[in-house]
Parts: C-alpha cells; sequence; structure tokens
C-alpha cells in the first residue's frame, strides 16, 4: 500500500515580480493531499487539480513541497505520460520492448493487435503512428512492463473512440490485475467499464 | 469498426519526377556558371595565365591523373588530413558529452573553442611549424579546425535531445546502455552529422592553406604552390577542382556511413 499524507506543492507564477513587500504568491496546485492506493484505483477530479502533478511526485519527477509518501520505497513504476513519450525511430513494439524487461516482440504485437494495430501500422515507426496509434502504445508499454508493482497511467484513454475505449478498458483490467495501479482520467463511462475505486481529488 | 488510419508506409520512396526536377535544376545551374567560366577565360584569361578555361583545367587533370606523383600527393595529403579529422571527431564529441554534463567542462573549454575558431589559418600554421614538423602540419591544423564545430554539435545535439523521453527514461530505470542507443544517440545524431559534413569541407580548406604555407614535401598543398610560382594557372585550377571533388566525395560518404550507424545503432531493440 501506498500511503500520500499531508501532500503540497506549489509552482512558481514565472519572472513577474510580486508588489514590494509581498512574498510571490505562486500556484498552488496540490494542498494537503492525502490518499491511500492499495490495488487499483481511478482518480478524478476537475482540471487544475494536480492530478498530473500528483502522478509526477510519486514518477519522482517532481519534489513536494511538504508532505511526504510511505511504501514508495523500492518500488518499479510503469506509467504512461500525458504526452505518448515514444522513442520516434522504433516501432510501437519495440518501444514496448524497450521498457518491457523480458516482454518479447510477439506478445507486444499480439496485445497491440488487440487494440487495433494492422500488420502495417506494426511496422511503422511510432513517429509516424496517428495520434490515437501512439496513445495505445503508450498505454501497452505500461501495462506490459514487467517487474513493475506500480502503474501511474495519466488519461490513458484519450483520443480513442467507444469502442476502442471498451477494448483498452478490458487490457487495462486484465493486464493491471494483481499491481497497485492509479489512473487518472476525466472519462466517467471508461471509470465505470473499469469498475475499480474512484478517488476524488478536488481541492475547492 | 475501429478506424486504422492508413499511413504512409516507413520507408516510402521520394517522388522521383522532383527528385529528377531538383537534378535537372542543378545541372543547369553548373551547366550557367561553367559557360560564365568559359566565356570569362576566352575574354580575359590571357590564355589561360590568369584564368583558365574549364577545357584547360580538365587538360592538366588530364595529364596529372596518370602520374604517381599525383596519386602520391594525394595520399600523403589526405592520410594527414583524414587522421586530423577522425582525431577531433573523437575528441570533439567526447569534449561535448562531458561540456553538456558537466557545468565546469562547458566554462573551461567553450572560450577556447571560440578562441580557435577566430583564429586565422595561417596564425595556427606558423605555431604548428615552431611545434611540429612541416610534414604533419596538416594533421595539427585540420584537428583545430574540426574540433570545435564537432563540439558545438555535439553539445546543441545534446541539447537538444528530447527531455520527455530522458523522463520517460528515468521512471522506467533504462540501464545506461539502453539510454544511450535509443535515446541519447539519435537526439545527438542530426546535429552530429551535420557538424561533421561541414568540418569535412573545412578540415580540406584548413588542411591544404597550411600545406601553401608550410610546403611539406609530397603534398597538395605544394603542388599548388609550385603550381603557382611557375605560372602554370591550368595545374591550380586541377588541383583545386580535386580537393573540392574530394572534400565533397568524402563529406557525402561520411554522411551515409552516420546514417548507416544510426540505422544499425538506434534501429531496432533485442527483445
Amino acid at each position: 500500500m501506498i500511503r500520500i499524507i499531508g501532500l503540497c506543492k506549489t509552482f512558481d507564477q514565472g519572472p513577474r515580480q510580486p508588489p514590494l513587500g509581498e512574498e510571490s504568491p505562486g500556484k498552488q496546485v496540490l494542498a494537503d493531499v492525502c490518499l491511500a492506493i492499495d490495488g487499483p484505483a481511478v482518480l478524478m477530479g476537475p482540471s487544475g487539480q494536480g492530478k498530473t502533478t500528483l502522478l509526477r511526485i510519486l514518477m519522482g519527477l517532481e519534489t513536494p513541497d511538504a508532505g511526504r509518501i510511505e511504501g514508495l520505497e523500492g518500488r518499479r513504476i510503469a506509467a504512461m505520460f500525458q504526452e505518448d513519450r515514444l522513442c520516434p525511430q522504433l516501432t510501437a513494439a519495440d518501444n514496448i520492448c524497450l521498457t518491457g524487461r523480458g516482454v518479447t516482440r510477439a506478445q507486444a504485437r499480439e496485445e497491440l493487435r488487440a487494440l487495433g494495430f494492422a500488420d502495417a501500422d506494426l511496422k511503422t515507426p511510432a513517429g509516424r503512428l496517428s495520434g490515437g496509434q501512439k496513445r495505445r502504445a503508450a498505454l501497452l508499454r505500461a501495462l506490459l512492463c514487467r517487474g513493475a508493482d506500480l502503474l501511474l497511467l495519466d488519461e490513458p484513454f484519450t483520443g480513442m473512440d467507444d469502442a476502442l475505449v471498451d477494448r483498452a478498458a478490458a487490457a487495462v483490467v486484465r493486464l493491471a490485475a494483481g499491481r497497485d495501479t492509479l489512473l487518472v482520467t476525466h472519462d466517467h463511462a471508461a471509470a465505470r467499464l473499469l469498475g475499480w475505486p474512484v478517488l476524488t481529488l478536488d481541492q475547492n | 469498426m475501429i478506424s486504422t488510419t492508413a499511413l504512409p508506409p516507413a520507408k516510402m520512396p521520394r517522388p522521383e519526377p522532383n527528385k529528377r526536377r531538383r537534378l535537372l535544376q542543378t545541372a543547369g545551374a553548373v551547366a550557367f556558371w561553367v559557360v560564365v567560366w568559359q566565356v570569362a577565360a576566352a575574354t580575359l584569361g590571357y590564355g589561360g595565365l590568369f584564368l583558365t578555361s574549364p577545357l584547360g583545367t580538365l587538360e592538366a587533370l588530364a595529364r596529372l591523373l596518370p602520374t604517381a606523383d599525383f596519386w602520391h600527393r594525394i595520399a600523403f595529403s589526405a592520410l594527414r588530413i583524414l587522421a586530423g579529422f577522425l582525431l577531433a571527431v573523437v575528441f570533439g564529441a567526447l569534449l561535448g558529452a562531458a561540456s553538456a554534463r558537466w557545468k565546469l567542462v562547458r566554462i573551461l573549454f567553450n572560450p577556447v573553442m571560440q578562441l580557435i575558431r577566430a583564429m586565422p589559418v595561417a596564425s595556427f600554421v606558423i605555431l604548428a611549424l615552431l611545434w611540429a614538423s612541416s610534414a604533419n602540419l596538416s594533421v595539427i591544423v585540420s584537428f583545430t579546425h574540426v574540433l570545435p564545430v564537432v563540439y558545438a554539435g555535439v553539445a546543441a545535439g545534446i541539447a537538444d535531445t528530447d527531455r520527455q523521453l530522458i523522463e520517460m527514461a528515468k521512471v522506467y530505470r533504462l540501464p545506461l546502455s539502453r539510454r544511450l542507443r535509443y535515446i541519447w544517440l539519435p537526439g545527438i545524431f542530426p546535429s552530429f552529422c551535420e557538424s561533421c559534413a561541414a568540418a569535412m569541407g573545412m578540415c580540406w580548406k584548413s588542411g591544404v592553406s597550411a600545406e601553401v604555407i608550410g610546403l611539406p614535401d609530397h603534398s597538395v598543398g605544394d603542388a599548388l604552390y609550385r603550381a603557382k610560382i611557375t605560372l602554370t594557372t591550368p595545374d591550380v585550377f586541377a588541383w583545386t577542382l580535386v580537393i573540392v571533388l574530394l572534400s565533397a566525395s568524402l563529406s557525402a560518404i561520411a554522411t551515409r556511413l552516420l546514417r548507416l550507424a544510426r540505422n544499425c545503432l538506434c534501429g531496432e531493440v533485442r527483445a
């Protein structure tokens, strides 16, 4: 179980100087956030509430101003970012194998086919895939990462039509089974498909 | 039904008509300037003394080509200039990478590289003649002229490498070998290749200039100088043409080899 206790994060507002005698206000994106991740969960909430920042802190890419996270030490993380972050010169399957720690190209291709990749798409470098295909490849990269015991998925269903969301959600449930997972989404229908507990981040 | 957008295949051949048109345009431009050269040589060349015609240049080249001395000089200069180039590529790449990694290295070496870039070839040659024999002059001069170009190319390539991919590699804890192969090298290669192609042209210019000043025996620079003092202008033009062709063809070969290396190194993951 991962416990997030009293997490705070404020981002600098940029070069604009505050009036004399006043402190730079900054933009507080997380204020005293407390969560527990035990098994899979969906994290929902209005835009700008710090969901992505929370994931980035869990990934070790941001440092919180205050608070602490327990149970993260030694965990192997696989993540799907807001951006696809695929190596553009590699095929989708090679991108999956790159981080997969032993996943075979055949397994990667099989899962990609299940998410609508045609044979020609499997030979195409990721840089030339469509936005939706890149998204699906990035999702499978996280899900197929062997040895990862914490999955952090940021808006994995963006750009997918309803039929594809069905298939992707089924793949998420199947491949994330038995691992702690935090999936951020705005899509209520997709969250229902997953059938996971829903955590809401609303700091208003 | 799920839409899988039909995309162009990875290795789609370029449309032939455009390529042919570009080739024709280039050939037309070259032909135009050869005609201008011919007319200028006929009207202002004083029988080839000041300006040799294209035909005169080719005749001089045809006279030089079968001689052993010609090939000896080409080998002598090419070996030294390319040795300087290769050394500079290795050191420039290492220094460029180190300067991108450690600020202290960047602070220390940036002024040195700027100084080398700004120094005229002649100053370098005179200094190099104090430190080394004239036979090895072109090694030193081509090395010093290529070094800052490759250094800047590698440093720029590292700066251009996709930060989001670097973050991804950090989260997935990719081993260093995979980060280098699939993230850093593809990021660095475009700017590195560009700098190598530019440096190849520069090393021939600077190397032959050094030879013209230092006059090492059996070098192309020495042949150019001899042709100048004996007023055999067609030979000057012929040697110049040889240098241009060597520089351009080696630059093209270097670019191809680097592309091949990139495709072999960064193209496919061993699953």
